[in-house]
C-alpha cells in the first residue's frame, strides 16, 4: 500500500467542470490508497495449472490530515471539503468527474508531490490522480482544519505521472 | 497647482540619436495617468483561500497571481515607455499598437530592426525614466543639492547671529540688554 507522505503536498479534489477545483494545502497527515485484484488459480486435477485475473476491484482511499488552507480556480469563493464531497453549498453546482450523471457524485483526487526545496537539485513534480473518488465515510473538523476519509474509487489502478519541476 | 508661486513645468526630455545624415530626436514626457493602461490592463487581484476556522484571506503566494502580477508590472513598463516616447514628434510603429498590449513588446525589435544600436535604445529607455521622475541618481542628487542650499542658508543666518553677538569698544554684548 502506497504511503505519501503529505508534506510538500498539494490534493486538488476536481469535479467535471474545468473550473470545479478545490486546491488543498496540507498541513500534516497521510494519505494512502490501496489497489486490489484478484488471482483465480486453476487447478487441473489438483495440480495448479494456470491463472486467470479474477473480479476488478475498486481503489480504496483513506486520508486524514490537517489543512492549512483551501484555494479555489474561481478564486473569491471556495467550497469546503465536505462541501465538495457531498456537492452542497458553495459546491452544489458541480458536475461529478464521472462520465455517467446516473452514478452518485465523484471527484477525482490529485495529489501533487513537489519534493523541491529551494536552493537545491530541482526534482520532478509527482502527480497521483485517484479518478472518480467517492466517500465512503467522512470525519471533518472545519475549525481545526482537519478531515478524514475513505471511500472508493471507480478505478482499478491510481494514474501518475512525473513532469519536470516548473512545468 | 503652484509650488513657490511657480507653475511646475512639464519634465520633457530630449535623446538625440547621432547620424552623419542628420540626428534624430526622441522625446520623453511623463505619463500623468494610467487610466487607458488600467483599463486595458487591470491590476489583477490576488485569490481568496479559506483558513481553518472559514476565515477567508487573499492569498498573495498563489503562484498563478505572482506570474500575472509579474506580467501586469511588465506591460505598465511598456505602456509608460510607449506613452513617453508619443510626443516624439513623427514618431509612427509598425507592429506597436497602445491599445494591444500583446504588441507593446515589440518597441524595441522594432527599434533594432531600423538600425538604433543596443546603447541608444538604453539612452531612450533612460530618457523615458528620467521624465517619469524615476531615476533615483538625479533625485538623490536633487535632494543632496536642496540640502546643501538649505544648510548655507542656516550657516549665514549663524554667522548674522553670531556678528550681531560679538562685543562693543565699551565690552558690553551689542544685544545684551535685550
Amino acid at each position: 500500500m502506497p504511503v505519501i507522505d503529505l508534506k510538500q503536498t498539494t490534493i486538488n479534489l476536481n469535479g467535471g467542470g474545468g473550473s470545479q477545483t478545490v486546491e488543498v494545502k496540507i498541513g500534516e497527515g497521510n494519505l494512502s490508497y490501496t489497489e486490489k485484484r484478484n488471482m483465480d488459480y486453476i487447478r487441473d486435477k489438483g495440480v495448479l495449472d494456470t491463472v486467470r485475473e479474477g473480479d476488478e476491484e475498486p481503489v480504496e482511499v483513506r486520508f486524514d490530515f490537517t489543512w492549512e488552507y483551501l484555494t479555489s480556480a474561481t478564486g473569491d469563493t471556495v467550497p469546503t471539503i465536505e462541501e465538495v464531497l457531498k456537492r452542497e453549498g458553495l459546491a452544489s453546482a458541480w458536475t461529478s468527474s464521472a462520465a455517467d450523471v446516473c452514478e452518485p457524485f465523484a471527484v477525482d483526487v490529485e495529489v501533487i508531490y513537489d519534493p523541491t526545496c529551494a536552493g537545491t537539485i530541482v526534482e520532478p513534480i509527482e502527480t497521483t490522480t485517484l479518478a472518480d473518488f467517492r466517500w465512503e465515510s467522512l470525519e471533518h473538523d472545519m475549525r481545526g482544519g482537519a478531515v478524514a476519509a475513505s471511500g472508493n474509487c471507480n478505478v482499478t489502478r491510481a494514474s501518475i505521472a512525473r513532469t519536470a519541476a516548473g512545468s | 497647482m503652484k509650488l513657490q508661486g511657480k507653475k511646475i513645468p512639464t519634465a520633457e526630455v530630449i535623446v538625440p540619436i547621432i547620424r552623419d545624415s542628420g540626428n534624430l530626436y526622441f522625446t520623453a514626457s511623463p505619463v500623468l495617468n494610467y487610466d487607458d493602461f488600467l483599463k486595458l490592463c487591470p491590476e489583477p487581484k490576488p485569490p481568496k483561500r479559506m483558513l481553518p476556522g472559514g476565515v477567508m484571506q487573499e492569498n498573495v503566494a498563489d503562484p498563478n497571481y505572482k506570474k500575472k502580477l509579474e506580467m501586469f508590472a511588465t506591460h505598465r513598463t511598456h505602456y509608460m515607455i510607449l506613452k513617453s516616447l508619443q510626443s516624439t514628434p513623427g514618431l509612427d510603429w509598425d507592429t506597436v499598437k497602445l491599445d494591444d498590449p500583446e504588441t507593446w513588446a515589440n518597441y524595441e525589435s522594432e527599434m533594432r530592426g531600423n538600425g538604433i544600436a543596443e546603447g541608444e535604445i538604453a539612452r531612450v529607455i533612460n530618457g523615458v525614466i528620467q521624465a517619469n521622475g524615476l531615476d533615483d541618481s538625479k533625485v538623490e542628487e536633487a535632494r543632496r543639492g536642496f540640502l546643501a542650499s538649505a544648510q548655507a542658508v542656516v550657516d549665514t543666518d549663524q554667522s548674522i547671529q553670531k556678528a550681531e553677538l560679538l562685543p562693543t569698544e565699551s565690552g558690553e554684548p551689542a544685544n545684551a540688554s535685550e
